[in-house]
């Protein structure tokens, strides 16, 4: 457990902050920051204006950019918009508009970085106050399913500005980031205050109670567990406190230690009240649990229902049960008055809820497989919704609890299912130390051996290139790890989303040429922002390579000592039981019908199978 | 050793909230065209696959009244994708008649030569093959089998039909040309081999008639693998 908190701790230091360079010297997020006078990124400003307009001109060359953009032809709004900011001074009327319009073409088109750094000036400047939220609109739909800086927008830009009274949830993404880089810099207090302004519904706020139930895991001690505790009984809310004690009293379970822990934070009054002197041992466990699986069911329930949104659904009655690994803990109706706006939030970010869902259910199955609940940690990941996390993490884990909950068949199964083309990728060697383990829990010693020397195959090129001291990051398959890892893999996505953006400039060679033209503007920007990106990447592959190199020859010492002991183990066998050669178990016999259908596995791998393979093998030991 | 027993806690949940911020699709730098997080093909490493398929079979045309035709046939195929082939046959036919013919020859004076026959046809295709499949057999074992849509163009060479009192040689020899709906099922018997049912609705016209017999066949095909 204090391995867990320790890594916490480091991943909330490195929260979100993927490699930057320098870190700014810490001051709460959300000070009022300077308006029209900001300064701009270099790379978003138009070159050497051009002969400046008539404000006549101006006029018409703006209406023209905004009806050529209403009729959905992007790129010569781009361009006539491009004109505008040339051919004006900032501050003239309607150049924010232009930046607007011309960020939503580039948007429309495809060339999502470029739209953000006008999204980020029209957000930065805010001269029209009326496109702000728009703009902040914008940014967040990028936020959430494209790869972006997310240096200059969630940092820079939301968690330095007070942005003031801003309409809907928006004021929820701001209120959220605001918090996070609080939490980044180690402003705890000021972090839970922006954590409590945000709504108690939505994509933010279930964000908000999982990010602060992993706080209670690294901030075990001192004011930091004050202000951990503090984010998260408030967001978990008086009700739903309340509502857990009371049913665990109900049904005798006073004084199990999650009990204990919500005694401490709530009052028998169902009040929020913190008496840290009456925290158990390993409250910061129970916690962390019942908020991951509160946010589990509450978005289970809540993703149900918002796919029927019409009046009539949604006022039907709407109640989540809280359970941590199929145990009970608590079922809480929402009110009439909430149901609504409960579920419209989240069909509104329905993607976003599915994902945090998906992450609540990961990290609840890992706590659990820490807390030795594996068959508890098995049947959760197995809820965790279709392409929220990655399905190559989910299998191997599932063959871990199977194996520690004593059904080795099935985690065999599951590890052949590892094999599948798809996770050709997947750097997971410990795939093979427990294959290894499996083959000789039954005896099965030659198979055994061979799992470690597959595995000395398939990486005996890498460690060599490791102890030869090569730089990490140049050795194939380190590296292709590292980029799939915190913090490198946002990066590493970015970049490449860059790159390809950059490429598809090219099509508009034509429409956006010249050496002042908008084509050469945008890859002058993106070549800038590439060199920066790629600057980050190589520091964030550092941290991440190093980690991998240390997983690996661990791996690799482990493979020895399966080896060493599968030699000892063969010779205890014989020499101890050469006398009771009696098999302990044959392999299970398949019935020529039966309610289940058995397909022998052939090497094709059905996509739709791969959680369901089990490994029928003789049990070859002897008693 | 007990060690090895424990999952690695860098699966923690380091890397989940780390992931929080944004809901971007994990990719790995490189990888087969589909990647994990990507929308996946219901089948990796499909056993079957097949480039050059060469057939022998027998067939039946049987809904005519009048005489059942006996093919003995053979054919070419070249499967472009796992999703497309195209498709190059002809067959030989055996002619017999019915009961119902004899009659109306020996007992109505019928012309032989008013009963139109097909002697032989050729046609290329063009296969659809959408279904792929497998099914257990007794539990013990697998067969794999597909099912695919065809469509032909035919060229057919026909005899007789037609015969009046003023033409009593009935229209003769002729080519018929058309074309043929159908579908088809084939079950593998091991990685060259397999047995393909063909269901072909043949719709032929020649010299202002239409002829529309219905070809069941049964080929033996022998495969060479697209993957090898």
């Amino acid at each position: 457990m204090v391995r867990i908190a320790m890594l916490l701790a480091l991943g909330l230091s490195l929260l979100a902050a993927p490699a930057r360079a320098a870190d700014p010297p810490p001051k709460p997020a959300a000070a009022p920051a300077p308006k029209a006078d900001a300064p701009k990124p270099e790379a978003a400003k138009p070159e050497a204006p051009e002969k400046m307009m008539s404000e006549n001109a101006a006029a018409k060359l703006f209406a023209r950019a905004k009806d050529a953009f209403g009729r959905n032809r992007f790129a010569e709004a781009a361009t006539l918009c491009w004109r505008f900011l040339q051919r004006n001074k900032p501050g003239v009327e309607k150049y924010e508009s232009a930046q607007f319009f011309l960020a939503s073409s580039l948007e429309k088109l495809g060339f999502i970085h470029a739209s953000v750094e006008y999204y980020y000036q029209v957000a930065n400047n805010r001269q029209s106050p009326e496109l702000l939220p728009r703009a902040l609109r914008q940014l967040e739909a990028i936020s959430l399913a494209h790869p972006f800086d997310e240096g200059m927008v969630l940092r820079d830009l939301l968690g330095d500005t007070d942005f003031g009274e801003l309409p809907g949830d928006l004021s929820d993404f701001a209120y959220y980031w605001q918090a996070m880089t609080n939490l980044e810099r180690k402003l705890e207090g000021w972090s839970t205050e922006r954590f409590l302004k945000i709504s108690r519904k939505g994509y933010y706020f279930y964000t908000a109670l999982y990010v602060n139930a992993i706080r209670l895991l690294a901030s075990p001690k001192g004011d930091a567990r004050k202000e951990a505790l503090t984010a998260f009984a408030e967001l978990f809310g008086a009700l739903d406190l309340g509502s857990a004690l009371d049913s665990l009293r109900r049904r005798g379970e006073a004084d199990s230690k999650l009990a204990y822990a919500l005694r401490a934070l709530v009052t028998d009054e169902g009040a929020i009240q913190l008496r840290l002197d009456k925290l158990p041992k390993g409250w910061e466990i129970e916690l962390a649990m019942l908020g991951l699986a509160r946010v589990a069911a509450e978005t289970d329930a809540l993703l149900t229902r918002a796919k029927e949104t019409d009046e009539e659904a949604l006022g039907l009655p709407l109640a989540y049960s809280v359970a941590i690994g199929g145990m009970p803990i608590y079922t809480r109706a929402i009110p009439f008055e909430d149901r609504g706006g409960a579920i419209r939030a989240v069909a509104a970010r329905f993607a976003g809820v599915r994902a945090i869902r998906g992450k609540s259910l990961h990290s609840l199955s890992r706590l659990l497989y820490e807390q030795k609940q594996y068959a508890a940690a098995y049947n959760t990941l197995g809820a965790i919704p279709k392409n929220t996390e990655l399905s190559s993490e989910i299998l191997l884990e599932r063959a871990w609890s199977k194996y520690r909950s004593g059904d080795p068949h099935r985690a065999m199964g599951l590890l052949y299912a590892l094999d599948a083309p798809v996770y050709k990728a997947l750097f997971a060697p410990e795939k093979y130390v427990l294959r290894g383990l499996i083959y000789r829990r039954f005896c099965h010693f030659r198979a055994a051996k061979l799992a470690a020397r597959r595995f000395r195959v398939e990486y005996a090129k890498t460690l060599r290139a490791i102890r030869e001291g090569e730089a990490l990051e140049e050795v194939d398959k380190v590296r292709e790890a590292a980029l799939r890892r915190a913090p490198a893999l946002k990066v590493h996505l970015f970049a490449r989303s860059l790159r390809q953006e950059r490429a598809a400039l090219d099509k508009y060679e034509d429409e956006w040429g010249g050496g002042k033209g908008l084509r050469a503007h945008l890859r002058h920007l993106y070549l800038q922002k590439l060199e920066q990106t790629k600057a980050d990447l190589g520091r964030a592959l550092e941290i991440s390579a190093k980690e991998v190199a240390e997983d690996m020859l661990d791996a690799e010492e482990q493979v020895n000592l399966l080896e060493y002991e599968d030699g000892q183990a063969i010779f205890q066998r014989l020499s101890e039981s050469a006398s009771l050669s009696q098999a302990r178990k044959r392999a299970a016999k398949v019935p020529v019908s039966s309610e289940r259908v058995y397909y022998k596995f052939g090497g094709e791998y059905w996509t739709d199978e791969l959680p369901s393979y089990k490994f029928n093998i003789e049990d070859r030991c002897v008693d | 050793m007990r060690r090895w027993l424990r999952m690695k806690t860098r699966l923690g949940l380091l890397a989940a909230l780390l992931l929080t911020p944004t809901a971007v699709a994990a990719k790995p730098a490189k990888g087969p065209a589909w990647e994990e997080s990507d929308k996946l093909p219901a089948v990796q490493n499909r056993l079957y696959r097949v480039e050059h398929e060469f057939q022998v079979g027998l067939g039946v045309l049987p809904v005519d009244a009048f005489s059942k035709g006996f093919t003995l046939g053979g054919g070419y195929a070249w499967h472009i994708t796992d999703l497309w082939a195209v498709e190059l046959r002809a067959a030989y036919l055996l002619n017999f008649k019915t009961a119902l013919r004899d009659k109306l020859e020996n007992n109505f004076g019928e012309p032989p030569s008013k009963f139109a026959e097909i002697r032989l046809y050729g046609e290329v295709s063009a296969l659809f093959k959408p279904i792929y499949g497998k099914l257990s057999l007794l539990n013990k074992t697998l067969v794999y089998g597909e099912i695919y849509l065809s469509a032909s163009a035919i060229v057919a060479r026909l005899n007789g039909g037609s015969a009046t009192d003023d033409e009593p040689q009935g229209k003769g020899d002729r080519l018929g040309f058309g074309g043929a709906p159908g579908f088809g099922l084939r079950g593998y018997l091991n990685r060259y081999l397999s047995l393909r049912f063909d269901f072909r609705y043949l719709l032929l016209y020649s010299r202002g008639e239409g002829h529309y017999p219905l070809a069941l066949t049964l080929n033996l095909a022998i495969t060479t693998r697209s993957d090898l």
